[in-house]
């Protein structure tokens, strides 16, 4: 019941309290273990997710995020690069081991507001503003029986940012940037 | 809940010695206010600074899981006061948990360790379940021994930590030193000087927020009577009435589900 709860107050794109962006692993706390009737609805916010992505490879380092550009509103297949070869921007607060997965990403924020990074699996997550990771405002899990599996929001001013993921457990990954209304 | 947060932040200072290798890698000295005796030790796994320092590694090192994904300190957070503050944590392929994660602070005196085997009573034989155990699969490194030795071997810190930490094992890195490792570290997660402590020593009352927290833990809450009991050996005070069992030996399955169970709805407003 909470799990749905925090589903609906993430999905209708509800201001919620600061939390720092350790927070976000308690979202990954609550997978669900049961069995699926039907496929999971994506509010329109997030339709995008199940629409043809495009393809990209992560950086691994923060001066070639450039070449790893991902356009607002649009979901991509990323290959990641070994953890060990990944130079990040900022140290994630959970790295992950040698045998995991990582990069990075650039994304382009044309106006101040909230922004949200889906994924679909549970790894790290920092979104780099001023050569700090900053602290998310929300973070959840996607809506059950989608492949859509962590959802974090930011406060981003305008400018280039760096997206960073950490701590993967397979090479690939599905991703997507948004903005909240 | 912020009184007990404070443990988190006093856990900070948490290692009752030093960690320093430069001493040599056999001493250890325990720093512990004077009412409290040193945690009894297993006479094969004698506290060392090398052993210390060598298990702190360990303990934040993600490569104990089989996809790198998961570290100790996943679950046990320190800003947690080496919980996570939440129902349940999955494994490293996204295994449904099963049980609360416990705090290690001051894990060195419990006598109970976890919610599921009450036979577990050394942190040695405990630090290997998460991390090779399949009910639940948390770490995900049953049979893998061949493979953390492999990963950890790659790294020539680890080569050498190994060998000042187990110098009578010739530095061999597997599952028994790893777990010897964790434990000795585990051992040094002490917090003596929380608020709690403080106040209950004469330093000062507890903020209102903490004290509300006092007489839910003693009363609503069910837990227990605190009078002097280190947060880790909770899991002890709580499994008394509860479990099924008819000697310290035995085990019923599934009576730790319950008690997780239990114990989520009776700490459900601690989140």
């Amino acid at each position: 019941m909470i799990r749905t709860a925090v589903m609906i107050f993430l999905a209708s794109a509800a201001p919620l309290a600061a939390v720092p962006a350790a927070a976000q692993d308690a979202m990954q706390h609550a997978p669900d273990s049961s069995p699926c009737a039907a496929p999971g609805v994506l509010p329109s916010l997030l339709a995008a997710w199940a629409e043809p992505r495009g393809s990209l490879t992560a950086a691994a380092k923060p001066g070639a995020a450039r070449a790893a550009l991902l356009a607002l509103g649009k979901a991509y297949e990323a290959t990641l690069q070994p953890t060990p070869a990944v130079k990040y921007a900022v140290p994630p607060v959970k790295p992950g081991g040698t045998v995991s997965f990582g990069g990075l990403f650039a994304f382009d924020v044309a106006e101040a507001g909230a922004y949200r990074v889906s994924l679909s699996t549970h790894s790290w997550t920092d979104v780099i503003e001023d050569r700090q990771a900053l602290a998310s405002v929300a973070h959840g899990h996607g809506p059950e029986c989608t492949s859509l599996a962590k959802m974090v929001d930011y406060e981003l001013k305008p400018g280039r940012h760096i997206l960073q993921i950490a701590a993967n457990g397979e090479p690939g990954i599905s991703l997507m940037v948004v903005r909240l209304p | 809940m912020r009184s007990f947060g404070g443990l988190a932040a006093a856990a900070a200072a948490l290692v009752a010695g030093t960690l320093s290798l430069a001493a040599s890698p056999m001493s250890w000295e325990w720093t512990l206010p004077d009412s409290i005796a040193p945690p009894p030790v297993p006479a094969g796994n004698a506290m060392t600074k090398a052993r210390v320092a060598l298990g702190h590694r360990l303990f934040y090192d993600a490569d104990l899981s089989i996809n790198g994904t998961l570290s100790c300190a996943t679950c046990h957070e320190q800003r947690h006061s080496f919980s996570d503050g939440v129902q349940a944590h999955p494994g490293a392929h996204g295994e449904p948990g099963l049980r609360n994660v416990p705090s290690l602070l001051n894990v060195a005196w419990a006598t109970l360790l976890t919610w599921a085997d009450p036979r577990l009573t050394t942190l040695e034989r405990q630090a290997i379940v998460p991390i090779t155990g399949n009910d639940p699969v948390e770490m995900g490194m049953e049979s893998r021994e061949t493979e953390l030795s492999r990963r950890l071997s790659a790294n020539p810190c680890y080569r050498k930590l190994f060998a000042m930490a187990f110098p009578e094992a010739g530095g061999r890195i597997d599952f028994g030193t790893v777990a010897r490792a964790l434990a000795a570290y585990q051992r040094t997660i002490v917090s003596f000087d929380s608020p709690w402590d403080r106040a209950h020593a004469g330093g000062g009352a507890l903020d209102e927020e903490a004290r509300r927290g006092q007489v839910l833990f003693n009363g609503a809450a069910g837990a227990y009577p605190v009078t002097r009991v280190p947060i880790s050996a909770t899991i002890a005070c709580m499994a008394s009435p509860l479990q099924p069992r008819t000697g310290a030996q035995s085990v019923q399955p599934g009576w730790d589900r319950t008690m997780a169970y239990s114990a989520r709805r009776r700490f459900g407003t601690w989140r």
